[in-house]
């Protein structure tokens, strides 16, 4: 299935900028690095692995880039589950954001309601001829997950090496008690 | 306030009718003028859900697959206007729906995954004699009409207490739909915040109305035919009974709790309907049969689940306010449920009989690919949403350990094993988990209202053969 | 180049965009669809790598009547982007040596291409053609790779062990937890 690989759904997504665009895109990406609340709240939305957006200036060549008559949007993500969830959820969620990231794009509808966006994204949206992932079968929330599950039985190797089988017990509970949220 | 066009709308869209016996014939259509005169006809029985002055004994409601449409030679603008997921049928969902192994496509009961299966006729009675009735009445109509032909057929009966095989009371939730008419109880709809709670906009579910984006849900033109129409999916699902028992039997020798409250933590509400997050300790009759209170409750205060398990089967198939963003992930996600047990029950304690029962599952939805497939894929056969891992709903999941298409599945062997988390100090684990729930058959199908089944009638025959 | 604009955590987001040689753009589209997936994708000999895609970009999409000047870029474009575990100059060179024949085999469609022979020029030519992130969002931009299979694999034993453990008592349970665990 084109754009999908084990779990992983792949996104790839291209749009001239207005003019006046890539000044804005600056400032809203700025406050997107600098404000921590973009990124909380897409860690919130559980879903996304990786995104990343980058403004094309010159698309590069052999003679010093090739200037089109626009700057260009790139937007591209990895994340689990269905790609119109994700595009609901971006609509839900963080709209002011969308807005102010696409705003700056021609065409753009708004990001609600939220067919005419998804039929926006759809109409800007490039297959991934070709789709990897080290952990295909890994959802985002497993992973991190596992990153907190590790370091609580390292804890747990420690005592078992050390206590009697009773008192083993109590503390394999209480290990399991402790990241039971995260198994 | 929004003013639902009632007498032109299918009434089991907008209400249960609690008739508790049901029958389903499936037709298929060869002569697209004999099977619009036929339409025509039974416009004139179909139930609406204009209020009634009296409960019928028996009615009958109606609706078509896509290729029912198809065979009815509709206009081509009118079927592309029609959803995907709808125009591929359930069974090129398959995948989505994790419909694989034993509830593949290919192991279902024929016509179902075929384009034979045009038309659902639904019969709703308030006795197996009236049942009958209809249903002879039905037949012996379509047996006059050449081209038009039965090709399967479904009876469905309410067991005794109103539970479903498992042994669960069920049908407590379900979403108030602004402009119904029909009251609201206190749970039922969206949130509100505040702990509140409005009723959900009927676009949600009826085309042709203002839905939660305050939009008219995407539609197959004209309005003719899709103002107050919705869409319909049938499932046949399988409950293998003895094994669930075994499992959770099994599961319960080491549950401190014991095995009544392990079958609640599973479902989230006990075997009665008092919902755990209300009652977490024992079950409570008043509170089950109250309908002011047995759906009246949010996990706000139960985060972890310690109360009502975060995978527990009513917990996954509405989050509430245990999603983040205040109901924004959870609201356009609602599934209006009508389905009806099948099968004579198992008696306690019986090894499994090799008979088929289970329950006629049914939904309704004004986005198939929104609501139901996406509860299913993301809510029942999914973890992530949750953070919890690969967890499957207990008793809908098809434990299989593998996602689609993964090499080497998982980051494990091929066998991972499929669990419940059953949080408390300690947790407790249900599993390794088999599959308990399979599809025998299914399709999607589009519910016209009155006057849509009034442009079907007239439009049939027109589109290029 | 600003690094730092493409890193979250010790992750890194390479995103490059080379022109397509003319003509070149069907076989290349071949050839991509051609390469084996999962486990046997040429990029799971690149060390380091969590995600990454290679996609072909025929042409910019219109958006139609509110854009005034329509564009056309002179040559289609292959776009490569990268998760993988920072920095970028190692990655470059194992990009090199592990994609080894199938590096020349995709990149050969493209202009400019020196080939993998010298792999300083190879990582020349990525980084001439490399695009700066306005904004990389990695959910768990600390993990690398390794970290997160091996965390993964974790974290799966625990719960087949605490599965099996709810049976055990008290001196089975440490035994065998010192078998699995290996505490």
């Amino acid at each position: 299935m084109p754009n999908i690989e084990g779990r992983a759904t792949a996104i790839t997504v291209l749009t001239p900028v207005k003019r006046g665009g890539p000044l804005l895109l600056w400032l809203v990406f700025w406050a997107g690095r600098n404000i921590t609340q973009t990124l909380e709240k897409l860690e919130k939305l559980s879903f996304i692995h990786f995104a990343r957006w980058a403004v094309i200036k010159r698309f590069p060549d052999e003679n010093g880039g090739e200037r089109l008559n626009h700057s260009y949007l790139i937007f591209e993500s990895n994340f689990n589950g269905a790609w119109e969830q994700y595009i609901d959820a971006f609509s839900e969620v963080v709209r002011l954001r969308m807005q102010a990231i696409w705003g700056t794009s021609y065409g753009f509808p708004g990001p609600l309601p939220v067919e005419p966006f998804k039929a926006y994204i759809r109409h800007n949206e490039f297959v991934a001829n070709h789709y990897y992932s080290a952990y295909a079968g890994a959802t985002t929330t497993e992973i991190i997950s596992a990153a907190r599950v590790e370091p609580a039985l390292e804890e747990l190797k420690a005592r078992a090496a050390t206590m009697d089988a009773a008192s083993f017990k109590v503390a394999f509970g209480e290990f399991l008690t402790k990241v039971q949220r995260d198994l | 306030m929004i003013r639902l066009d009632l007498p032109r709308i299918q009434g089991f869209v907008v209400r249960g009718y609690r008739l508790p016996f049901a029958g389903y014939l499936f037709l298929n259509i060869e002569d697209a003028a004999a099977a619009a005169a036929w339409i025509a006809e039974i416009t004139e029985d179909v139930l609406t859900a204009a209020p009634w002055s009296r409960k019928p004994d028996s009615g009958v409601n109606i609706a078509f697959s896509y290729a029912g449409l198809c065979a009815l030679e509709l206009p081509d603008a009118g079927l592309a206007g029609f959803p995907e997921e709808f125009r591929q049928g359930m069974a090129a969902r398959a995948k989505l729906l994790g419909d694989d192994g034993d509830s593949a496509p290919e192991h279902w009961e024929a016509p179902f995954g075929t384009p034979v299966v045009h038309v659902l006729v639904m019969i709703s009675a308030m006795s197996p004699e009236a049942l009958e009735a209809h249903d002879r009445q039905l037949r012996a109509r379509i047996e006059q009409i050449q081209g038009l032909n039965i090709v399967y057929d479904q009876v469905g009966s309410a067991l005794a207490g109103g539970a479903e095989h498992f042994g669960y009371a069920d049908g407590f939730a379900q979403p108030s739909i602004e402009g119904s008419g029909v009251p609201s109880l206190p749970g039922q709809g969206a949130i509100a915040g505040g702990g509140r709670w409005r009723p959900i906009r009927p676009g949600e579910f009826i085309l042709g109305y203002p839905d939660e984006e305050g939009v008219l849900p995407p539609a197959p033109p004209p309005a003719e035919l899709s103002t107050n129409g919705s869409y319909l999916v049938y499932r046949k699902l399988h409950q293998d009974t003895a094994t669930f028992r075994k499992q959770l039997a099994q599961a319960a020798e080491t549950y401190p709790g014991g095995e009544e409250l392990l079958a609640a933590k599973i479902v989230g509400r006990w075997r009665d309907g008092t919902p755990l997050a209300v009652s977490p300790e024992r079950p409570d009759p008043a509170i089950a049969a109250d309908e002011q209170r047995n759906n009246a409750f949010s996990y706000g205060e139960d985060p972890d689940g310690m109360a009502c398990p975060v995978g527990a089967h009513v917990r996954r198939a509405n989050p509430r306010d245990s999603m983040p963003f205040e109901g924004k992930l959870v609201n356009r996600h609602r599934l209006i449920r009508r389905g009806i047990p099948y099968g004579e029950e198992l008696p306690p304690g019986a090894e499994d009989d090799g008979r088929d029962r289970g329950v006629i599952f049914m939904c309704l939805q004004a986005s198939i690919a929104r609501q139901f497939e996406f509860v299913q894929s993301e809510w029942f056969n999914a973890g992530n949403s949750f953070g919890l891992g690969a967890d499957q709903d207990l008793m809908l999941g098809p434990q299989d350990g593998s996602p689609p298409d993964a090499p080497g599945a998982g980051n494990g062997s091929a066998e991972d094993k499929m669990k419940m988390t059953v949080p408390g100090r300690p947790p407790f684990f249900v599993g390794p988990l088999s599959r308990v729930v399979s599809t025998r058959g299914g399709e999607y199908f589009f519910v016209p209202g009155i006057n849509g089944l009034g442009y079907l009638s007239a439009a049939a025959g027109g589109g290029v053969a | 180049m600003n690094h730092r604009r493409n890193t979250c955590g010790q992750a890194y987001a390479l995103s490059v965009l080379t022109p397509i040689r003319d003509g070149q753009e069907a076989p290349l589209v071949r050839c991509l669809n051609d390469l084996p997936e999962g486990t046997g994708s040429p990029l799971a000999s690149v060390a380091g790598t969590h995600i990454a895609r290679w996609v072909v970009i025929g042409d910019v999409v219109y958006e139609g009547a509110g854009q005034r000047r329509p564009d056309h870029l002179s040559a289609g474009r292959l776009l490569f982007t990268s998760n993988f575990d920072g920095p970028l100059e190692p990655y470059l060179q194992r990009l090199c040596t592990g994609l080894a024949e199938v590096a020349d085999r995709i990149w050969g469609h493209c202009s400019g291409y020196p080939g993998r022979a010298d792999p300083g020029a190879f990582a020349a030519y990525l980084r001439s053609h490399q695009l700066e992130c306005s904004l990389f969002f990695a959910a768990y931009g600390g993990r690398t790779v390794e970290q997160v299979e091996h965390s993964l694999t974790t974290r799966r034993d625990v719960i087949d062990f605490a599965l099996r453990a709810q049976r055990m008592g008290a001196a089975e349970l440490q035994s065998a937890f010192r078998e699995v665990f290996a505490a």
